[in-house]
């Protein structure tokens, strides 16, 4: 008997041993980011009461946020300026006003400047669908935040201390992704259903400057409707992103 | 089973589960130690609004006995919504609750000792209304405060 349940406790873990996590990851040599395969599958949303489906292809996801420092060595190579920056803006990635350290995501990043690291690296951002389907956990259901588990998963405001943390310092998601859910919102790019939409990029995720409630409301909600881009803040001390690459996995 | 039972029986199954799904609607909405964006209303009980003058007797308000609690107010023959912060034994501060950026209303967040818009790009105000991180480019007004054997006297001109 004993035998059995150690032999169906081994079935259960099986798909997750079945590869090992080293082929399943790739190195920027651009930036050192890492990154880890996210397989092809179906991302299901509930849209106005209706169950859609839609087909992702796999893609290779960040592990981590990108970091000041990965954005700093970004600028010295380019000399890029930020939107912030080029508004004169009282905060921005160099003087946040808050406390940040090399090894914490960068904030006060625009769409544009998100665009601008990721064409200088080689990589992309991911669609509004890619960034769901990422942050969704294997039974295609979201984090929940509030209970014992996810605070070991996700900065908010009431653990965050008033600052981010290091990319690395919560637990990752089930697809060993970092912070997909809190901390930072992560921009995507808006996938519009027509041409006249002129919303560019959407910010998802959560920050650690919301309230667990305002991120659980967020998580599940499917593909943003077109909103006019003017009503998308461009930057602040919560806006940072992370990189998706479209290679092949062989 | 008729499909008119078996109907029945499902209404009373979802029937049952109304009262728990109120329990956790009010955990989420209504406990602030639960929900940090939430600040609870002034206790009818504890304050009496005379003209421009609103005194609130500590004693029998239970939101804001304590340093790191807040309540919100308001009232038809006020202008603005207010918010008043417990800061420490003794010390309070009272803000207009609307966010000077686009009117959102604001919470105090007990964790960074300040206070902050719900809105998307949550401006950010010291506890004297001071903007720490726009959009919001104007103050939060500051209201005068007078605190005399546990009455707290707010004076809202």
């Amino acid at each position: 008997m004993i035998m059995f349940f150690a032999l169906a406790y081994l079935f259960m873990q099986y798909p997750a041993i079945q590869d090992p996590p080293d082929k399943n990851t790739w190195k920027n040599p651009k930036d050192d980011m890492e990154f880890v395969w996210i397989p092809s599958g179906t991302l299901k949303l509930k849209e106005e009461g209706k169950l859609l489906r839609r087909n992702i292809s796999g893609f290779y996801m960040g592990i981590y946020e990108v970091t000041v420092s990965q954005f700093s060595k970004f600028v010295d190579d380019t000399g890029y300026i930020t939107r912030a920056e080029q508004a004169d803006s009282l905060h921005t990635w160099k003087n946040p006003g808050i406390q940040q350290a090399p090894d914490h995501p960068v904030v006060y990043i625009s769409f544009e400047d998100a665009q601008a690291y990721t064409k200088w690296a080689g990589v992309e951002l991911p669609s509004e669908s890619q960034w769901l389907f990422a942050a969704r956990d294997e039974d295609l259901n979201c984090f929940r935040p509030g209970s014992e588990l996810d605070d070991h998963l996700i900065w908010h405001r009431q653990n965050s201390q008033g600052h981010t943390h290091p990319v690395d310092s919560k637990s990752a998601n089930r697809r060993g992704l970092y912070h997909m859910v809190g901390h930072v919102y992560e921009w995507c790019k808006f996938e519009a259903k027509d041409s006249v939409c002129q919303l560019k990029g959407i910010p998802r995720g959560g920050s650690w400057t919301r309230c667990p409630q305002q991120i659980y409301y967020d998580i599940p909600n499917p593909p943003t409707d077109c909103i006019p881009w003017k009503y998308v803040l461009s930057w602040d001390d919560d806006r940072g992103f992370r990189c998706i690459y479209s290679g092949s996995k062989d | 089973m008729s499909k008119k039972l078996r109907r029945r029986a499902l209404l009373k199954k979802y029937i049952k589960l109304i009262p728990l799904s109120c329990m956790k609607w009010n955990i989420i909405f209504n406990d602030y130690s639960v929900n940090c964006c939430y600040t609870p209303p002034l206790d009818p009980a504890c304050f009496k609004l005379n003209g421009q003058e609103l005194v609130i007797n500590l004693n029998k308000s239970g939101s804001l006995q304590n340093p790191g609690q807040a309540a919100s107010f308001k009232h038809e023959n006020l202008p603005v919504d207010i918010i008043i912060i417990h800061l420490e034994l003794g010390k309070f501060a009272v803000l207009s609750r609307s966010c000077t950026h686009a009117g959102r209303e604001v919470n105090f967040v007990k964790e960074r000792n300040l206070v902050q818009c719900h809105n998307f790009s949550h401006s950010t105000f010291s506890t004297r209304g001071e903007v720490i991180k726009g959009p919001a480019s104007q103050p939060l007004k500051n209201y005068n405060t007078q605190l005399r054997d546990q009455q707290l006297t707010i004076f809202l001109s």
